[in-house]
């Protein structure tokens, strides 16, 4: 049985293209291929300036970590963002870990990372 | 009060003290005597017996701590068993419970006892078949073991990555007509050490190797078995790779952070 995971999706007010995606459950291998669906399916609706809210993600491995870096490298080639908020400690010690704060934007909260959305403007 | 001491017939380096009735200031000096005699002996693990025990007032408790500094001191340590609901209450509220280690029966005190200073390794063999959809209720399992073990929740949560992302490879890259996978977990108060056995083609095996022998340790790492063993190498102590013609055998080894 794949781990649960959810996505709830919704817009982000005073963003043009932006969504509001909130993680719930724990990102690994079984479902790293549905994640990567969903969010690339917006990214290529033109939704590229993404706040990902981790507030419930509890568990993300290596190859979680890569679709993320993925879908950040995916949004600023289109001139786009995918921004982080309210990594869990244990979470982001893997993240830190491995390197990949330095490649990531990553926020204390929903709002700092909208706010930073909103001053690119 | 009514105090009565014997040895354990589980193990003669733990003293069963058996309290009775209420345990008053006035107590005090005889109890400390009692401790002094045992300690005297070299016995340095003592299970305070309470069933009996109708009350404990704040300047025995502060006898009671005081006693297990000492034994804490020469590397033992005293328990309490049996206390009644209320009571247990009450030693909740004057903050025993960051100080003693309460626990039902002897029995468990003993279970206690053993993890903590006989360093007995606890042992769990999983086999799992070879899809990645098994993995995550393995991993999940293991994290509570270290959990209810009493590791950190980042220790947990760092053998839950460690489980997940040697148990990923070897499905992921092992042979696929392997028939199933083993992971044997074993632990005790120091360290965790997992060991994964699959079944892989020579060719990966080496290449799995060699991505452990290189320093790749960034995101920036191309492949993601690269990433998924860098990260394993920076969260643990030790890894081998074992290789023969019957399969390859991953050994990972964590120390316990408070250890």
């Amino acid at each position: 049985m794949d781990t649960q995971i959810e996505l709830q999706i919704s817009d982000l007010d005073n963003v043009p293209h932006g969504k509001l995606i909130k993680f719930m459950g724990d990102l690994d291998a079984t479902n790293v291929e549905s994640t990567l669906d969903q969010v690339t399916k917006l990214i290529k609706e033109g939704f590229v300036q993404i706040v990902a809210d981790f507030r419930n993600l509890r568990y993300v491995n290596s190859t979680g970590l890569g679709i993320l870096l993925h879908f950040s490298k995916t949004a600023k080639e289109k001139s786009g963002c995918f921004k982080i908020a309210n990594v869990n400690d244990n979470v982001y010690e893997i993240i830190e870990i491995i390197g990949a704060n330095t490649l990531l934007d990553i926020y204390d909260n929903v709002e700092e990372a909208i706010g930073s959305l909103q001053a690119r403007r | 009060m009514r105090i009565s001491q014997q040895v354990s017939s589980h193990d003669e380096r733990i003293v069963l003290l058996h309290f009775e009735g209420d345990l008053n200031a006035s107590d005090c000096e005889a109890t400390s005597k009692i401790f002094q005699e045992i300690i005297d002996s070299k016995k340095y693990f003592i299970v305070a017996l309470m069933e009996n025990v109708t009350f404990v007032s704040s300047p025995f408790l502060g006898e009671l701590m005081g006693c297990k500094l000492r034994l804490v001191e020469k590397g033992g340590n005293m328990v309490i068993v049996g206390l009644n609901y209320d009571l247990r209450e009450r030693l909740i509220q004057m903050g025993a419970d960051k100080i003693f280690q309460f626990y039902p029966d002897t029995h468990t005190a003993y279970n206690h006892y053993h993890w903590e200073y006989t360093q007995t390794a606890q042992v769990v063999t999983i086999t799992l078949p070879p899809k990645l959809q098994s993995v995550p209720a393995v991993r999940r399992f293991i994290a509570g073991i270290a959990k209810q073990k009493g590791y950190t929740a980042r220790d947990s949560f760092r053998i839950e990555t460690i489980v997940d992302e040697i148990a990923n490879n070897a499905i992921e890259h092992g042979d696929s007509t392997q028939p199933e996978i083993s992971v044997e977990l074993r632990i005790d108060r120091k360290k965790f050490e997992l060991l994964v056995r699959n079944k892989t083609l020579m060719d990966k095996a080496n290449q799995l190797k060699y991505v452990l022998e290189a320093n790749k340790e960034t995101a920036q790492t191309g492949d993601t078995r690269g990433r998924g063993l860098a990260l394993v190498k920076l969260i643990s102590n030790s890894i081998n790779v074992s290789i023969d013609k019957s399969g390859t055998e991953v050994k990972i080894t964590k120390m316990r952070e408070d250890s």
